[in-house]
């Protein structure tokens, strides 16, 4: 037989020939018994072949392949263990951490800036301090004490939604500092280890 | 399972989600380990050569190219694995490794299961590598240039392996008396 006539059974029961060319073979088939018998032969060859099934594999296959799987592929990061801090400086630009390096750097150049111009950042001087100084804000809990050694005073140390504001109303003068401890949020207690004249 | 699933499940893989490689498994392994299976007819075996493949192409992904189909890509894997494996085994050694007589079972399962064992066996009579492409038209119903690729071959030459491959396979059935009539 002709080469050229398996090559078309072959295409044939491959599914790739031509609508031209399946029509050849059909006539060809029509005409030649020894085409047809071909034909019959390959044809059933592939419907044989058609039926291989398919086979599972044990039950345990799929947690034995995720089990055999390493840790870390070559392609994943792995965790540094150390590096220089200056190392920080030499990281190739990463479009996604770019951003974030630039925000904290920023953010600690506005935190030394605020801490150097900060009006707390030494002993606040209580000398003639009289009154109430503290600003409005809201009150989250507030501690109150009253003594009349020497005098009336009165301490009122408020957590506000701001910090602790301490609020000192008297008619005398303070000479030492006066120390508040917070135990919590919600207990303040007072050195009361002030003297007044 | 479409492409776009796979590639994105691959896409997962690579930025370090295991589950996602364990879906691919999940949806292959029965595809993969029927091919290993019919090259290699030995459950043992063709589970281990599952097996590695999984695992190559795990470790293998960042070189996957992704203008491939990525059933296609582990299938070259386990078609490599499969044969390789069986080179490394006794090649067979002829008709005394094969069953005894086929028993008389009437019903049809039994029928499809007596055939598909003596179609396996004649299949282990050809060369890994035809087996391969016989498998991969035959079971997977791959294209020519899907199989040109897995085979790491071209289209004629797959064209012209599965020709000879089927000419073999019929002299086999003829000397083992297996009717191609069903």
């Amino acid at each position: 037989m002709k080469e050229e006539i398996v090559q078309l059974i072959q295409s044939e029961v491959d599914g790739s020939n031509s609508i031209q060319d399946s029509a050849r073979l059909q006539q060809l088939c029509a005409t030649n018994p020894e085409i047809q018998a071909e034909w019959d032969n390959m044809s059933a060859l592939v419907s044989i072949l058609n039926r291989i099934e398919p086979k599972q594999p044990s039950i345990a296959f799929h947690q034995n392949v995720m089990a055999s799987l390493p840790e870390y592929p070559f392609w994943s990061p792995k965790p540094v263990a150390q590096r220089n801090w200056l190392a920080f400086f030499q990281l190739p630009a990463r479009p996604v951490l770019t951003l974030s390096y630039g925000f904290a750097v920023g953010a600690l150049a506005v935190f030394a800036i605020m801490s150097s111009i900060s009006p707390t950042s030494g002993p606040m001087p209580i000398e003639g301090i009289s009154g109430t100084m503290a600003p409005q804000s809201t009150e989250l809990f507030t501690e109150r004490i009253d003594s009349a050694e020497g005098g009336q005073i009165a301490i009122q140390a408020t957590q506000t939604t701001e910090g602790i504001r301490v609020a000192i109303d008297g008619d005398v003068t303070i000479e030492d500092v006066i120390t508040v401890q917070i135990q919590r949020a919600d207990q303040i207690t007072f050195n009361k280890a002030f003297s007044i004249r | 399972m479409s492409e776009e699933r796979d590639q994105r499940l691959v896409e997962r893989t690579l930025s370090g989600d295991r589950r996602a490689f364990g879906e691919l498994v999940e949806h292959y392994q029965v595809a993969v380990y029927t091919v290993a299976f019919n090259v290699l007819r030995n459950e043992k075996d063709a589970e281990d050569a599952a097996q590695t493949a999984f695992l190559k192409a795990f470790e293998q992904l960042s070189s996957f190219n992704t203008n491939f189909k990525f059933f296609s890509w582990l299938y070259r894997i386990a078609i490599n694995e499969s044969i390789n494996a069986k080179k490394k085994k006794r090649p067979f050694t002829g008709v005394e490794d094969l069953d005894p007589v086929a028993s008389e079972q009437s019903d049809r399962l039994a029928q499809d299961n007596e055939l598909e064992d003596r179609v396996g066996e004649a299949l282990m009579e050809l060369t890994p590598e035809d087996r391969a492409i016989i498998l991969l038209r035959h079971f997977q119903d791959f294209s020519y240039p899907d199989i040109a690729y897995i085979m790491d071959t071209t289209e004629s030459k797959v064209k012209s392996r599965l020709f000879t491959a089927r000419q073999r396979l019929r002299g086999i059935f003829e000397k083992r008396s297996i009717s191609l009539q069903i």
